[in-house]
């Protein structure tokens, strides 16, 4: 092992010791990231990123499993009843985490994780095909007003964050779009290519991947490397900014977790990571947990509000 | 030209001929677990090729899919557990021929078509990529309702003399598919107010246990009624001699063009293309009547389908940048973490690596037979532990493979019940397959059905489909399938009164 | 009359009812108004499957009867029912590596293997190796009990 390892395993041993506590040093086996939708995609790459990074620091494996099924709502439940011992943990979207609680009865809320920390966040942005008739969203704007129902917005889950952000946008302009649910982006995309739909809300990553340009980024700040208006710059007052957060269940034990936090601080805050996750068009950001708490609370509120809006009644 | 010639230079080069080889064993053997599948193989194989250069990345994970799409039928025929879903048809008629003692005879026909299948996909991709994609983009939701309705056709061919337990089983089949959280809100279904069933039935878990534990408990008492000796045979694997394929040569190119045709289609997948091929050659096949006893052709249909799927899963993939199948999906998503942008200028922007996949894939595909090879072997020696011990390791083996297709906890419990019903569903003299075609297809299918409302909005259905000439169709061949067996009976009739 | 058809008829129809029940439960709160409901589809297929079990069961009543000579329910087919059935309810609780060891034994064990000390041997050396193959190779994390 390194010594980087060795030295982080002595400081550890120094605090249980002067802790008094039984713990063994924390982690003696494999941890287990859950991610709860499939390999491969944009929630699971920079999970495999982190846990990479981490297991390497950590001196244990770190292990993605991938829960996958009832829009990321199973694997995050697993998440929420795992043992909170430390060794599951998760790596979980906004989505997952602030609008599906809002959908429908879970067996998990606002109450029922312990943060660990951010990992990145990037702005939901709207996008659509350079085959439409339209240049800007102006001209958009102008277009789908005169011809209300016409156009058709790809959304990959009712109320997810592929369409609330669509929603509240059609809201704010007074516009009529249809909305036609399918299973994955690529499929989307698909439509995209062959003209039968024109809109799609999604991470910032399938901008360089498809034949496809951003129109809007939901955002009241600027992103340097997405060339588009924000969501300020239209008067739109709302904000979706899409983050991935490094969750565990409640009642974690505070030394273990002070490890878990102190790896990952130090993991998303190098700029290997940086590089890595910069690749897939997101961005790097870190939060301790306290104020990640506090903000996720406040978010989940925030979408809740955006939810009820976007149902207009 | 010269292209070529350089990517093969590069793929044949020592250290991506070992990553294509690598990956080929290890998928295989993967493939081969009962339950573990192509996603599950390639998502292990994904956090080494961070590190690698992109073609070396390419040959690993190209290795792994041909070589778990392969390693699924070796144990469908030697286990009847299909190891991968879309090895679930050559069960049909590999388990029996490996009762017979002919499994290794069964697993040569089945890596011989699986080769040919995937070389001629592969020639598919390279020689007409661009256009064949141009014409996937023109199936949207009407397109790929009638494609669907085709696929469903083949519950009436796998279903034999028995049609209606068939049309009930697939029935069974559609409606398992909607168990689970409705593609269009956020409402559950039949979950009977169970939360852990609202992430719906994974396909895999349910053909394990439909497959394998209900082989499993029937075995128990079987076994008991047969002569001695009878277990299964262990022979080496013997690939088909070549005349032997005279007049089965048609069945296996319609099958591979079949495999190639649907692989391009995004949201089908293999499984589809191995069901429809299979009731494709039961039709037409002339030895029909001998399917489900062991008959090649069957494992031609099967076969050679579901590994053109390969070459063809990556023509939108590297044409369009838009995946095919959810591996080729994480393909793509190697492309990103290598700071390689897929999409439509891929071939002009990359050729390199363009040429290089074309190889890899040709490649992977021939190295498929030295190790099918060496799975057969490792299974032979598997096979000679006593009946009782190594059904209780292949209980154990497919509980462990349900839970860890998607890691979630309540899918044991699915297969255990899946795999119980099903036994007594097969007692009862119900066929099998359907429910797994009424599966595989039933959440694309009432996808696709709801996404046609949508798109038609207010024209009237005659107007939205008339407008499609692929979808009439596909709607038209559906049609005659479904009358050819009355017409040929008719026909039958008026010829012997004729006669009379 | 063939009793095999007509009881699997009869429970399919029973079956369909119940599910039928399912569809009309009332759907969440959070409805958009372009919303499809999203029970028009399964409810045609239990439709379905409940005529299906009807000309079943009304066809069986014609057809002859049909004797196997392999029980459908014995106590060998029934015992490993029961141990598939517990094997699945404690593998969570138990963990993968008490469970899988006594699934393994009994189903051998039931389809008549006597010879009790190879069978142990055997069965704890394979679950160990599927353990280290699935933590240490294959990289799926499987459920631990309280014990290991």
């Amino acid at each position: 092992m390194n010594s980087l390892f060795k030295k982080m395993g002595l400081a550890l041993a120094c605090t249980l010791l002067a802790a008094g506590t039984a713990f063994a040093a924390y982690p003696e086996r494999p941890i287990t990231m859950i991610v709860p939708f499939g390999a491969g995609g944009s929630n699971d790459l920079p999970a495999r990123v982190l846990a990479g990074m981490m297991e390497k620091k950590l001196g244990q494996p770190v292990v993605v499993q991938n829960v996958v099924g009832a829009g990321g709502t199973q694997g995050t439940t697993q998440i929420a009843q795992a043992r909170p011992d430390g060794y599951t943990i998760g790596f979980d979207p906004t989505g997952a985490l602030c609008l599906q609680p809002h959908m429908k009865k879970l067996p998990y809320g606002v109450d029922s994780f312990q943060f660990i920390g951010m990992a990145t966040q990037q702005p939901v942005v709207l996008m659509t095909s350079k085959k439409a008739p339209w240049k800007n969203i102006d001209e958009m704007v102008e277009m789908v007003r005169k011809a209300p129902g016409k156009y058709i917005v790809g959304i990959s889950g009712k109320g997810n964050m592929s369409h609330v952000p669509v929603l509240a946008l059609a809201k704010h302009y007074g516009l009529k779009f249809r909305y036609v649910p399918y299973r994955s982006t690529p499929e989307i995309m698909k439509e995209m290519a062959a003209d039968r739909l024109q809109f799609h809300a999604d991470m910032p990553v399938a901008l360089s991947q498809y034949e496809v340009y951003g129109l809007v980024q939901f955002s009241d700040k600027k992103v340097d490397n997405l060339p588009m208006p924000n969501s300020a710059d239209i008067g739109l007052n709302k904000n979706f900014i899409m983050w991935q957060a490094c969750i565990a269940p409640k009642g974690i034990p505070a030394d273990v977790l002070k490890v878990l936090v102190d790896t990952m601080r130090e993991v998303v805050n190098s700029p290997e990571y940086a590089d890595a996750v910069r690749k897939m068009s997101m961005n790097p950001w870190w939060m301790e947990p306290e104020q990640a708490q506090t903000f996720y609370a406040s978010e989940f509120a925030s979408y809740g509000e955006a939810l009820k809006e976007a149902l207009g009644n | 030209m010269d292209m070529i010639f350089s990517a093969f230079a590069e793929v044949l080069s020592p250290i991506p001929l070992l990553m294509n080889l690598m990956g080929v064993m290890v998928g295989m053997i993967i493939g081969a677990l009962p339950g573990l599948g192509s996603v599950v193989a390639i998502s292990i194989c994904l956090p080494f090729t961070f590190g690698m250069q992109p073609l070396q990345a390419m040959a690993l994970l190209l290795g792994v899919y041909c070589g778990s799409n392969c390693g699924g039928s070796v144990a469908a025929v030697l286990i009847n557990t299909p190891g991968t879903p879309q090895a679930a048809a050559t069960s049909i008629d590999g388990y029996p021929m490996a009762r017979m003692g002919k499994g290794g005879e069964a697993i040569g026909w089945a890596l011989a078509s699986s080769i040919f299948g995937g070389l001629f996909s592969c020639a598919v991709l390279v020689v007409a990529a661009p256009t064949v994609a141009s014409f996937a983009l023109q199936f949207g939701p009407l397109e790929t309702f009638g494609l669907i309705l085709m696929g469903l056709t083949c519950i009436s061919s796998v279903s034999g003399k028995n049609q209606l337990k068939g049309l009930t089983a697939g029935v069974i089949g559609l409606l398992l598919a909607c168990v689970g959280m409705s593609p269009f809100t956020a409402d559950a279904r039949f979950t009977f107010g169970f939360y852990a069933l609202d992430g719906g039935m994974d396909t895999v878990a349910v053909i394990v246990g439909v497959f394998a534990i209900s082989e499993v408990i029937d075995r128990s008492e079987r076994m008991l009624h047969e002569a001695q000796g009878s277990a299964l045979k262990v022979d080496k694997l013997k690939l088909p001699h070549i005349s032997a394929y005279k007049s089965r040569m048609w069945n296996l190119i319609k099958s591979s063009i079949i495999g190639t045709f649907v692989g391009i289609l995004p949201g089908t997948g293999a499984t589809t293309a191995a069901f429809i091929a299979y009731g494709e050659a039961k039709r037409s096949s002339p030895r029909s009547d001998k399917f489900g006893t062991g008959e090649p052709d069957s494992i031609i249909a099967a076969e050679s389908s579901n590994n053109a799927v390969t070459g063809g899963a990556l023509v939108p993939s590297l044409a369009l940048g838009i995946p095919g199948d959810p591996v080729t999906a994480i393909m793509l998503a190697t492309f990103i973490l290598h700071g390689i942008t897929p999409g439509v200028r891929l071939m002009v922007d990359n050729p390199g690596i363009v040429y290089g996949i074309f190889v890899a894939l040709a490649v992977a595909n021939v190295l498929m037979w030295p190790c099918c090879c060496a799975t057969t072997r490792i299974f032979n020696v598997l096979l000679k532990t006593p009946e009782p011990i190594l059904m209780g390791l292949i209980t154990v083996l497919c509980v462990l493979g349900s839970y860890g297709s998607r890691g979630n906890i309540n899918d044991v419990a699915v297969t255990i019940g899946a795999g119980i019903v099903a036994y007594l569903l097969r007692r009862c003299g119900f066929p099998m397959p359907p429910v797994v075609i009424g599966l595989v297809l039933g959440q694309q299918f009432e996808m696709s059905i709801g996404q046609m409302t949508l798109y038609k909005a207010d024209l009237g259905w005659w107007e939205y489909i008339s407008q499609s000439p692929i979808a009439l169709c596909l709607f038209a061949v559906t049609a005659l399938i479904l009358c050819m067996p009355l017409l040929r009976r008719l026909g039958k009739r008026s010829k012997t009164s004729v006669g009379a | 009359m063939k009793k095999q058809d007509v009881i699997s008829g009869a429970l399919l129809v029973a079956l369909s009812a119940l599910l039928y029940t399912q569809t009309s439960t009332p759907s969440s709160d959070m409805m958009f108004e372009d919303d499809i409901d999203p029970m028009k589809y399964p409810r045609m297929l239990v439709y379905l499957l409940g005529v299906l079990g009807l000309m079943l069961a009304g066809k069986g009543l014609i057809l002859k009867e049909v004797v196997s000579e392999i029980p459908i329910f014995s106590r060998r087919t029934v015992g490993i029912i029961a141990v598939l059935l517990i094997y699945a309810g404690i593998f969570t609780t138990v963990g993968f590596f008490v469970s899988s060891l006594l699934a393994s034994f009994a189903v051998a064990f039931i389809m008549g293997w006597r010879r009790l000390f190879v069978l142990a041997a055997s069965c704890v050396m394979a679950v160990v190796v599927i353990w280290l193959l699935f933590t240490y190779i294959l990289r799926i994390p499987l459920p631990v009990g309280t014990l290991f």
